[in-house]
């Protein structure tokens, strides 16, 4: 039997699925889930939103009714019981005024008389007052206490008779829009945007996932098969029980390898008992040379071969887990505010930074020891120990009674969120090669962005409908969904043991990669980017939007646009810098993106606050999307580089270390800010950093590169 | 059981529609019951007003909240809307001084409405939804600008309740048609979009077993299946074939070598 191991090695090594023509069935199978989600949810929603303004509009007139009623009463006291002529009222116009500027979804009052026309009247549209003379024309006054609505134009008019002495003088007509319902029950289409894009992001992480596992990557491993069987290297079958037209194919495949391989077998066997039987030893020699040629022609294995985890099988988990985590980012600055002592021992803005400070501080520690126990614990098992913490973490913060405690409970978390991230990391960097390193980044970064876009959403609604506590159990129960997932799809995942044994302990590793000009470049990038992320992001826009009277609702939507923005650009630029292979470029073109659109924030005062603020989302969305793959790409990149020094996931470790530091520092940097100047100044002197930050980034880089130029030219 | 790779992929897109329209329908009923009773609110927002501003009219004469008689209107409001229960005046202890219900006066109102009016009392009025009632309250201020109490109506949730259930009925009912029909789209879509690639596997599998049984199948027989568009695999094919027919030849070959027919 021929073993040829090292075919069989190649055929596992390249572990990203090949382009095949099955991709083009995912990507139609993709956008068939999208595109039925999006059609159904806008057509149950149009039914909906039409059923319901039928059911609002005699509400709405109810209102009219009693507010007709109130006034016709009155001006009935004033010219019945005090004697003043309707015609002669004096002040009615502002009268009308404040009842309409209290009652906004009231639209106009006149009173009109059947001689004299309009005697008084406010913000009646000509059009409508026109009509409202012909009705009079056409039905002049209704009986005593009567009142009758009809529609008018796109209003309805409530008409009111006013009677004196039991003599009819006038009609005081009450209008009402049903503008005013579509632009209430409007709303809720940004309601729904968000639901639909939420339920399209799920959708496509589960198809994802599906098809992954069981289309893309086995037949990417078939393809592999198929091959090298057209080189003839038969060298391996695949290990596959599944009762449909895939598994019956690959059992068909494993039979007839098996029964090339037991032919060939035979084939050898005679060839074999023909050299050995043969006394001559010319012809003997021939045959073994036949031998030869026939061993270098073919390989032939009777190993099975196990589909190999991918860095892609990681994702689902881990966007549950970001999922659950991001659920409270667009409220909790405000949860964190009915939890302030009476009299707290820090400022108010650092009382409400302290909690987010202190879970990036627990999240920091964490990456610290997180780094050795990936090693001795593997991935799958660090991501369900981080699990159980979030978990414990967000039933504590439900059932928290003090300030204390919450930090407590959100410590926890920290700690839960640090292990999963490096669980995840590491797992990338285990799984991914030199190739497709970019496309396994654009997978984790992809996770957290996909959670990014549904997390402050869903939190925002749930919060503003279940209740602010309520949402970090439906956390936990997501954190639950998460471990589970990961448990299903990672487990087995063994401790795993550097091949080569890295020399370097202590602070050793910290040194020589901070000797590392390109490593020193990407963490200022790093640290700014993270800063942006934790100051304005999680802190500033919650408590800003709430300033300027968003609800949880909006503020979640509008920080879903950063995710949305993410997750559509991070795959496209990863895969174009894989391909020209120009990641720092990418860094600091995102690094000026997102500064400058901080600075965007000081135009408030020309195109409104909110506005402002939204560039200034949408701009960070596309600096960090240029930024996170790339960066890292290149991270990985060094951490390739320093392998047979430093053990993977220690670099891992640092560099995630040194990044949480942006982290830590953001909210309690907001914080200070906001206490000595405006919400507006505090964005923009983070934007001001940011780009402070890609300088020091860029003159870094150079110094990398200047020594290996005067190389080339020596 | 079998059931098809087309079968199972399908059946994934299920319980993500089902789960998506769900939250839809959830979210757009709230908005609704929230819609409902916002308007609700503002008209006895306005009636509530309107009593306020009596007594304030009042209070600015000099005279002491709770020696106002307003008895009377209180009734008046109530009984010309059936959906009041009650119009109650209470002062900044919480006791009812004025009510459309005789026997309440002199009573303490819950703590929820006190609390509820110190922390609206800049707002022109606040509401509160009880089990079986709704509330709205204005606050009530003397002519120096205190407060000195509430005007508080109570009433019926029977309208909002069965707006919401007529709603939820209608919601119910047309979503799940609506989900219904969508679902079996999506699912015959998918195992449409998914049968071309199981007829490849199929025919794939069909292939190999005849090449496997029949070792001697000639090559432009199993390239013609028009189900397969992977090139691959008819190069994987060959490769099988051309192996068996070269062990053949080259076991012949040997054993001429051996039989000496050949040098």
């Amino acid at each position: 039997m021929i073993q040829n191991s090292e075919t069989a090695r190649a055929i596992n090594q390249d572990r990203s699925p090949a382009p095949t023509p099955q991709k083009g069935f995912y990507i139609r199978l993709l956008l068939l889930g999208s595109a039925i989600m999006l059609l159904s949810q806008v057509i149950i929603s149009w039914f909906a939103l039409d059923r319901f303004e039928q059911a609002l509009i005699p509400q709405l007139n109810q209102k009219a009714v009693a507010v007709g009623t109130a006034l016709g009463s009155q001006i009935t006291y004033a010219s019945q019981e005090l004697g003043i002529p309707i015609n002669e009222l004096i002040g009615v116009n502002d009268f009308f005024q404040s009842t309409l500027d209290s009652n906004p979804d009231l639209q106009y009052l006149a009173i009109v008389d059947l001689n004299e026309g309009v005697l008084f009247q406010y913000n009646t549209p000509q059009g409508v007052i026109n009509s409202l003379m012909g009705e009079m024309q056409k039905q002049p006054y209704g009986s005593q206490g009567s009142h009758f609505t009809e529609e008018i134009a796109e209003y309805l008019d409530s008409r009111f008779p006013i009677y004196v002495n039991g003599n009819p003088v006038a009609d005081l007509h009450v209008g009402v829009s049903t503008e005013n319902i579509r632009r209430q029950l409007f709303t809720i289409v940004f309601e729904i945007i968000a639901v639909i894009m939420v339920s399209m992001v799920v959708t496509i992480e589960i198809l994802n996932l599906f098809m992954s596992r069981n289309i893309l990557a086995p037949t990417a491993h078939i393809h592999r098969v198929f091959e090298s069987g057209s080189r003839g290297k038969f060298t391996s079958r695949l290990a596959m029980r599944v009762r449909n037209e895939f598994g019956i194919m690959v059992s068909s495949l494993n039979r007839l390898l098996y029964e090339l391989e037991q032919r060939y077998q035979d084939f050898h066997f005679e060839l074999r008992e023909l050299r050995d039987a043969q006394i001559d030893p010319r012809i003997s020699q021939k045959i073994s040379i036949i031998i030869d040629q026939t061993n270098n022609r073919f390989g032939f294995s009777d190993r099975f071969s196990i589909l190999e985890k991918t860095a892609t099988q990681i994702r689902m988990p881990f966007f549950l887990f970001i999922f659950s985590e991001e659920m409270s980012r667009s409220f909790f600055p405000l949860f964190v505010v009915g939890f302030i002592p009476p009299n707290p021992a820090l400022s108010y803005e650092l009382m409400i930074s302290m909690p987010i400070t202190l879970f990036m501080v627990a999240t920091f520690l964490a990456t610290l020891v997180a780094g050795k126990w990936t090693c001795r614990v593997g991935c799958s098992r660090l991501f369900i120990l981080g699990i159980a913490f979030a978990f414990v973490g967000y039933c504590g913060t439900f059932l928290a009674d003090s300030y204390a405690e919450l930090i407590l409970w959100r410590c926890l978390n920290g700690v839960g969120y640090g292990l999963i991230f490096n669980a995840c990391e590491t797992w990338i960097a285990l799984h991914s090669k030199e190739s497709n390193r970019g496309h396994g980044a654009s997978a984790y970064v992809g996770a957290i962005f996909a959670g990014y876009i549904c997390g402050p959403s869903l939190g925002g609604m749930l919060a503003e409908y279940v209740g602010q506590d309520t949402t970090f159990l439906i956390s936990a129960g997501l954190a639950i969904v998460s471990g589970f997932a990961a448990y299903r799809l990672l487990a087995s995942d063994p401790p795993f043991h550097q091949d080569l044994s890295p020399s370097l302990t202590g602070l050793e590793p910290w040194k020589v990669l901070f000797g590392n000009s390109r490593f020193v470049s990407i963490v200022f990038t790093a640290i700014a980017t993270r800063t942006t992320l934790s100051a304005f992001l999680f802190f500033l826009i919650p408590l800003y939007l709430n300033e300027l009277g968003h609800t949880t609702i909006e503020i979640g939507q509008m920080m879903m646009l950063y995710g949305g923005i993410i997750v559509i650009g991070t795959p496209g630029i990863s895969r174009l810098c894989d391909r020209i292979r120009r990641y720092f470029p990418a860094t600091v073109a995102g690094a000026i993106i997102s500064g400058v659109g901080l600075l965007f924030v000081l135009t408030s005062g020309l195109i409104g606050e909110s506005r402002a603020v939204l560039v200034s989302i949408v701009a960070v969305g596309l600096g960090h999307c240029l930024i996170l793959a790339p960066q890292y790409a290149i991270m990985q990149k060094i951490v390739y580089e320093h392998r047979e020094q430093i053990e993977r996931s220690v670099s891992i470790s640092i560099y995630r270390f040194v990044d949480r530091i942006g982290l830590i520092i953001g909210p309690i940097l907001a914080a200070l800010l906001i206490q000595t100047t405006s919400y507006t100044n505090a964005i923009a002197a983070i934007g001001l950093i940011v780009l402070v930050a890609m300088a020091f980034s860029v003159t870094f880089a150079n110094r990398q590169r200047s020594p290996v130029k005067s190389a080339v030219k020596a | 059981m079998f059931f098809g790779f087309a079968f199972r992929t399908a059946l994934v897109l299920i319980p993500i529609l089902v789960v998506g329209i769900t939250i839809t329908s959830a979210l757009s009923l709230h908005k609704f019951s929230q819609t409902f009773s916002t308007l609700i609110n503002s008209g006895f927002e306005f009636v509530t007003g309107e009593v306020r501003n009596g007594i304030q009219a009042q209070l600015d004469l000099g005279l002491l909240l709770k020696n106002l008689e307003i008895a009377q209107t209180l009734e008046e409001y109530q009984i010309s809307d059936n959906q009041i229960l009650s119009i109650e005046v209470f002062d900044n202890h919480g006791v009812v001084l004025h009510s459309s219900d005789s026997s309440s006066v002199s009573d303490l109102v819950p703590e929820e409405w006190v609390n509820s009016w110190r922390l609206n009392s800049t707002n022109s009025s606040w509401a509160l939804q009880e089990r079986n009632a709704g509330v709205v309250g204005v606050p009530i201020k003397n002519n120096l600008g205190q407060d000195v109490g509430a005007v508080v109506l109570r009433y019926s949730r029977n309208l909002l309740d069965q707006n919401i259930w007529n709603q939820t009925r209608h919601l119910i009912t047309v979503n799940s048609i609506a989900a219904l029909i969508t679902i079996l789209v999506a699912f015959f879509s998918a195992m449409f979009i998914l049968s071309r690639l199981c007829s490849e596997y199929r025919s794939m599998g069909k292939i190999m077993d005849i090449v496997r049984t029949n070792k001697k199948t000639d090559t432009e027989e199993v390239q013609q299946d028009k189900n397969i568009r992977t090139p691959v695999f008819h190069q994987f094919i060959s490769m099988v074939l051309a192996t068996n027919r070269e062990m053949d030849l080259t076991i012949m070959k040997a054993r001429s070598l051996d039989e000496g027919k050949e040098n």
